[in-house]
């Protein structure tokens, strides 16, 4: 069952948005907790650049040029372990290489979109974005005002991101461990994934994702997801070819 | 060990990775024919499932050994109301009240 096969638009489908700018608030609005679980994100990016001697100045140009959050603080590790030029790009491009995916993946929603408009766009996506724009799209007349939506969503998520990194940067990281904010970020990724899960492919997938990154080795970071998520590709796949 | 002031390496590394990561995202983004074929199509339908529950591990699995277990019975919590709900702040709230609560 493909509950959501048919993603050709449907502008005429009854809609909860009847006009772009409600759309953009639905976006807001459905990026917002989001965007709470990505502060303390932030705040944890700016304090730990804050530490190495970067600066408020760096450290907001860093999110504002690589805006994703894995990938930077791995880059601010690496580089205080004193990594090479070549082994800190290689290391981000790994870690960010689902980005990618995620962008195919969303292409065939703004199949008639200007390339000026998608390349634009392209700069917001995210986990937390792509996730929600594709639930969005699923929905009853979700098709309708599509980029105000993910713009909206967009924005939202990537003024959380700037706003922890500026905080944590000035302020540094006060809040105290017992509170266990941290614990936000797998929370925030579990809100995303389980929905997503639509049908035995998608269990299968997430299966064999998820076993085979934790039977994975101890590999250089970043790789164990992107094998994890090639064998949960694969095997999702099949299962979906599979099932009558 | 703290790394000297922001070297030129660092200033030219987030430079590289903010245009590689932009390219990334745009790839497949910005130039979909690669994508069009219903065989991709197929398997990029895969990629929240593929991606997002390795992401919880993977951020669960940062957490000391000591929280661990905690962590993963609030997480099932957590996981079992986004089931039910499909709800951000009620999967968030769940989850965190929950650490909090066994934690206390």
């Amino acid at each position: 069952m493909h509950p959501r096969e048919d993603p050709s638009p449907r502008d005429d489908a009854c809609s909860d948005a009847p006009s772009a700018r409600a759309a953009a608030v639905m976006g807001v609005r459905r990026c917002l907790t989001l965007a709470l679980g990505v502060l303390p994100f932030g705040i944890a990016f700016g304090a730990t650049a804050t530490e190495l001697g970067l600066g408020a100045g760096h450290s907001a140009a860093m999110s504002v040029m690589i805006f994703a959050g894995a990938a930077q603080m791995a880059v601010l590790e690496l580089w205080r372990a004193g990594a090479s030029l070549a082994v800190l790009v290689m290391v981000a491009v790994v870690i960010n290489l689902r980005l990618g995916l995620y962008g195919g993946a969303l292409a065939r929603s703004f199949p008639t979109r200007p390339t000026a408009r998608r390349a634009l766009m392209a700069y917001l996506i995210t986990d937390q974005l792509f996730a929600t724009s594709l639930a969005r799209f699923g929905e009853p007349g979700g098709q309708r005002h599509r980029v105000a939506f993910f713009v909206g969503g967009g924005l939202t998520l990537w003024l959380a991101w700037q706003l922890g990194t500026v905080l944590g940067a000035t302020l540094g990281a006060q809040a105290p461990p017992s509170l266990g904010i941290d614990f936000v970020a797998p929370l925030v990724f579990i809100a995303l994934a389980v929905p997503g899960l639509r049908d035995r492919a998608d269990v299968a997938a997430a299966i064999a994702a998820v076993l085979t990154f934790v039977a994975l080795p101890d590999l250089p970071r970043g790789l164990p997801l992107v094998l994890a998520a090639a064998v949960g590709l694969i095997i999702g796949t099949v299962v979906d070819t599979r099932t009558p | 060990m703290i790394a000297s002031s922001p070297t030129p390496t660092l200033l030219l590394t987030i430079v590289l990775v903010g245009l590689a990561t932009y390219a990334i995202r745009a790839s497949l983004f910005v130039w979909p024919t690669a994508t069009s074929s219903p065989r991709v199509q197929r398997v990029l339908r895969r990629v929240p499932a593929a991606i997002l529950p390795v992401l919880v591990v993977s951020t669960l699995n940062a957490s000391t050994p000591t929280e661990l277990p905690v962590r993963t019975l609030a997480a099932l919590a957590a996981a079992a109301v986004a089931w039910r709900t499909h709800n951000v702040t009620a999967t968030l709230a769940v989850g965190m009240a929950a650490l909090w609560l066994m934690s206390a």
